[in-house]
Parts: structure tokens; sequence; C-alpha cells
């Protein structure tokens, strides 16, 4: 089984090739379109389309790419050329120049990406590791990682591990964290339990470094929420289920943002 | 998975317009506001493709709705 990946070419694109030549680069960051929100049983026309309508818009900000992401990945599963690698792009203030983006064509706010566009967004992760456009050690964030946004969306966010994963897609519960979950998720967790602290006045969270490693620092912390919360977190490691929703959901989203972008 | 790369000229692309692939995208649900979290000063640049710009700023001021924020 082949993915698509139709360059700018393919596609249409109106502007001249732009973006600075970039080299490899160790980071990859994972945005949402959000708007345009474009379905699995779109036509690769209507696709094509999109991708020249958010080329022109993204060329009259000025920016020195259009579209400014490296790849954009549909929920067909089919890619479509951005600036492309190797070219610097516009999608994150700060680290443009040292990083490449995939986006996801879809509303991550409102669902994450089918499995067929996570399939092509490992594929495309290898295609840039194998191709010397990316470091085999590289980090992996989402936007919101690095500005007060939810992009790429509070759906997909939680997944972009699948991002990285060679192994068949499983979709990771978004109720349940432990000790074994990927670093972002910790931090997220860690952020939380930060601000239950600050809450509740617990000395044991407030303050809580967002590492992204569940020590003993986070196990305490965690501890002293759950009894905060007249929580039962009875099993050490581990917390799911309406507990872990619930002491998510207390939390405005704007906190979250603001303390995952330090 | 093996990647297919599809490098020929799409059969719309004599007769797509600017305007007319901006509403394609406004029917998809619009065209998202862009702020200073993408942009950084490097990342600011001059296209030569003017005709593309202008034609884009012309439609948004027809068309404002399609922004979404």
């Amino acid at each position: 089984m082949a993915i698509d990946l139709t360059t700018r070419r393919g596609w249409g694109a109106r502007t001249s090739r732009t973006g600075r030549p970039m080299g490899r680069v160790s980071h990859l960051v994972v945005h949402h379109f959000w708007r345009p929100d474009v379905p699995a049983s779109a036509s690769r026309a209507t696709e094509r389309s999109v991708m020249r309508g958010v080329e022109a818009f993204h060329a009259s900000q000025g920016w020195s790419a259009a579209p400014g992401y490296q790849l954009v990945v549909f929920d067909s599963g089919r890619a479509y050329e951005g600036v492309g690698l190797g070219r610097q792009g516009v999608h994150t203030k700060g680290i443009n120049s040292t990083s490449i983006a995939f986006c996801f064509g879809n509303d991550g706010d409102a669902a994450q990406p089918t499995d067929a566009a996570w399939a092509t967004a490992q594929a495309l992760r290898k295609y840039a590791v194998d191709g010397g456009y990316l470091t085999p050690d590289y980090r992996l964030t989402g936007h919101r990682d690095h500005a007060a946004k939810s992009c790429p969306g509070n759906r997909t966010y939680p997944h972009i591990g699948r991002v990285r994963s060679d192994a068949p897609p499983t979709d990771e519960d978004p109720n349940m964290i432990d000790t074994k979950s990927a670093a972002h998720r910790i931090r997220l967790f860690q952020t939380v339990l930060a601000w239950w602290g600050g809450q509740a006045n617990l000395a044991a969270a407030r303050g809580l470094a967002a590492d992204g490693v569940w020590g003993k620092n986070t196990e305490a912390a965690w501890q002293a929420v759950a009894k905060a919360t007249r929580f039962t977190a009875a099993t050490t490691g581990r917390v799911e289920g309406p507990e872990f929703v619930a002491l998510l959901h207390a939390v405005p989203p704007e906190v979250i943002f603001t303390q995952l972008a330090q | 998975m093996a990647i297919r790369l599809v490098d020929e000229r799409p059969p719309e692309y004599a007769e797509s317009t600017v305007e007319g692939d901006l509403a394609m995208a406004a029917e998809a649900g619009g065209l998202t506001d862009i702020d200073e979290a993408h942009a950084d000063d490097l990342a600011v640049g001059v296209l030569a493709d003017r005709d593309v710009v202008q034609r884009t700023q012309a439609w948004l001021a027809d068309h404002p709705e399609a922004v979404q924020r």
C-alpha cells in the first residue's frame, strides 16, 4: 500500500516555491487547520482547491512561505506538500527556523484525525527522518506547547504520539493516564495538579514542575490533590475514569495553555 | 508504507481561480484567523506573486465572514 504525497506542482500552487532553505532540524510540531475542516469524504479536487485557498490566504499575510506548514495531511489519508521539507515554514513563532510542521486538515477540537491520516503522518515522519530533514531523536510537540492556542485541538493533542509510533495506531484512552503515558500527557497532568495545588493550597502540588516525568514529586502531588478532592487515589501511578476527567475539566483551558507555553 | 509522489499538473489548473479556491475553503468552514502565534521576523518575507496577494485581499474584503476566529 502506498500513500499519495501531492507536490506543489501537483496541487497547482500559484506562488513560487518559497521559504528559506533549511537543513536538518530536530523538532516536529503538529498543527491542525481548524478552519477549513475538510472531511474524509472530500475529493482530490476539493483537497487541491482548499490547498490553493489556504496558500492564497497565507500569502496575503506577507509570509515567506505559503502554505506555512511543511506538509498537510487530510482525513482522507492523502498528503500535500505545503512549503515542503527542507524549506523554512511559517507555523510556530520562535522556532520556524529550527522545526518542521505537519498540519492535519481537520478541526482537532471536534475530532482527532482518522486512522488513515495518522498512518500517513507516521509514514511522512519516517520519510522526513530517512530523508535527512529530521534527526532521529527529534522532539515532538503540538503548537499549543509554544503558544496560548488549542492547536492541534483538544481531541488531537493527547494523541500526537501516534506520529512517532511505527506500531499500528492505538487509541490511547484519553480518560486515563499513568506512569507510562507519553511525556506530553504527563506534562499536561502535572500542569493540572499544579493548578489544583494553587487552588487548594497544597504544598505537595503547588508549583509542581511540568517535566513530563512521573516521579515521586508527581506521585506526591497526585496523592495530595486526590485527598483534597476526595478522590480515591487507591492505585498509585495511575489515574483513570471520571476522576481524571473531573480533574481536567475543572481547570480553565487558558490556564493549561498558558502554563504549557512557558 | 511507501510514498507515491503525485507531481502532474491537476486537470483543473488552467480554469481554477484564486477567488474560486478561497470560496472552496470558505465552504469547508472558513479560513482561520492568523495571529502572531505563527510568524516571527524571519518568517515574514516578500512573495513575488503580488497578483495572488492582491486578489486574495480583495476577496477577503468582500467576504469578511470567511475568516473564522
